[in-house]
């Protein structure tokens, strides 16, 4: 128990880098304040029934390599400004939506994105180059 | 086991010949907890029972060959003294065989402690409020026959320190259907916990064969059947718990976190149901992982879930819950890192 004590005091207060909540049913829309877990590097919401928009918010997942929020019944488009900040994101699936508009020139930006799944949504752009 | 009460001094005084023919004296009387117990009043459970009647025909028929060949023997006729021979072989052979496999079985109840022992040990039980007294007396379940193992079978002091572990242990196996596991070298057996498979110790080398504090539990894909028993509780140094990809049924005991220095639950790939409760999760500072994917669980988010303070990994992928996530799991969070 010391060493938790300890780790308190050094500041550590979230360090959650892994949330899986995918394949449950999951309502209602993605709450802005998630855009704090800035410890976060794996973000799965897929396979719920997630309503709204993506939380421009998102931008403070800095850390954020996965993020996963496909078959839910999300709308609105991409927060344009997301991947100024969110850098390190290899893996985004947001497939089976109703998101719309282009995707956001930043994506562009993603050196280590190596998937990008969109099979069943509605986004089009082209890939910017930043 | 009772003392013994023999019905007909006959028999008794026939049974000893035949052992005093058979072993030397010096040895004191091996405790027989059936032996001359026949058709008297005993209060024997139904264990006690089945392991009576499993002796009771090799004990008659002992009886009657012995009894029979010194009674024609008696009567000095040519027949009768070969009848009588005969008598004496069969009946001490029947003995030999009755006493043997006595011995090698190690199930018998003779092995352990007895009926106060098994007082004692329940005591303990009860006094550390680990399990209930109904389940302890319900001949048909883990609790029982945990203590009765403890009792009869396992060579453990009532005074062993580690001896509410070595029953949390029992129960555990009991509980899961132990006797199906895939690998079990050691449960069960009166060696020292540490040495069972899937169990380590703190501070002690993998060949320490003793009783210590558990640090991990870890029986991932071992075919463990049935409930996760509450007396987990007892392993109070658990940092590890690592059932994952078995058939867990039920609901997780309360208890699971609130026990001091569990970091890492790992139960994905069960069948456990149930809701996630709201109060339980604050308790547990040092939880650094949290795996419940894949199970039956439903209800909805704890609102402060995400407010554990070391939770590194929360998986709660695909169960059953429903419900909206709270933003209040975050708010909770910025409060107490600001």
């Amino acid at each position: 128990m010391l060493i938790y004590s300890s780790f308190f005091r050094a500041g550590h207060c979230f360090p959650t880098a892994h949330l899986f909540l995918q394949g449950n049913a999951l309502s209602g829309p993605i709450p802005t304040s998630m855009g704090s877990l800035s410890t976060l590097i794996d973000l799965r919401l897929s396979e719920n029934s997630l309503i709204g928009t993506i939380p421009t918010e998102f931008a403070g997942l800095v850390r954020l390599e996965n993020l996963y929020l496909s078959d839910n019944k999300l709308t609105g488009v991409i927060p344009p400004l997301m991947f100024n900040s969110v850098t390190r994101l290899m893996e985004l699936c947001v497939a089976g939506n109703q998101l719309k508009g282009s995707l956001p020139t930043s994506l562009g930006k993603l050196g280590d994105l190596s998937t990008y799944d969109n099979a069943a949504g509605d986004s089009r752009g082209p890939w910017g180059n930043g | 086991m009772e003392e013994r009460r023999p019905t007909s001094s006959r028999n008794a005084t026939t049974m000893e010949n035949a052992r005093r023919f058979l072993y030397d004296e010096d040895e004191p009387p091996i405790e027989y907890p059936v032996a001359v117990q026949l058709g008297t009043h005993t209060n024997l459970s139904n264990a006690d029972k089945d392991r009576r009647n499993n002796r009771l025909s090799p004990i008659m028929a002992s009886c009657l060959g012995v009894f029979a060949g010194i009674w024609n023997r008696i009567q000095h006729t040519p027949r009768g003294r070969l009848l009588g021979f005969g008598g004496c072989i069969v009946g001490a052979l029947l003995l030999i065989l009755m006493f043997t496999s006595r011995g090698g079985g190690g199930g018998g109840g003779g092995g352990g402690r007895g009926s106060r022992g098994m007082e004692k040990v329940k005591e303990k039980i009860l006094q550390a409020g680990l399990s209930n007294q109904h389940l302890l007396a319900t001949g048909s379940s883990p609790q029982h026959k945990a203590l009765r193992w403890l009792a009869l079978e396992d060579k453990t002091s009532e005074d062993d320190p580690f001896l509410l572990q070595r029953y949390a242990l029992a129960v555990i196996y009991y509980s899961t259907a132990g006797s199906g596991w895939e690998s079990k070298t050691n449960w069960m057996s009166t060696k020292g916990y540490c040495s069972w498979y899937g169990i380590e110790c703190a501070f002690k080398g993998s060949n320490f064969e003793g009783n210590d504090e558990i640090t991990t539990l870890s029986l991932p894909e071992n075919h463990l059947k049935g409930p996760l028993p509450s007396e987990i509780q007892s392993l109070s140094n658990l940092i590890t718990l690592e059932l994952t990809g078995n058939n867990l049924t039920s609901t997780l005991p309360t208890e699971l976190l609130s026990m001091p220095n569990l970091n890492y639950i790992l139960l994905r790939k069960n069948q456990l149901r149930g809701t996630l409760p709201d109060d339980y999760w604050y308790g547990v500072g040092g939880l650094r992982e949290l795996d419940l994917g894949h199970n039956e669980l439903d209800g909805t988010l704890p609102p402060m879930l995400f407010g554990q303070s070391n939770l590194r990994k929360l998986g709660l992928e695909y169960n059953k819950l429903n419900g909206q996530i709270s933003p209040d799991a975050v708010t909770g969070l910025t409060r107490i890192c600001k």
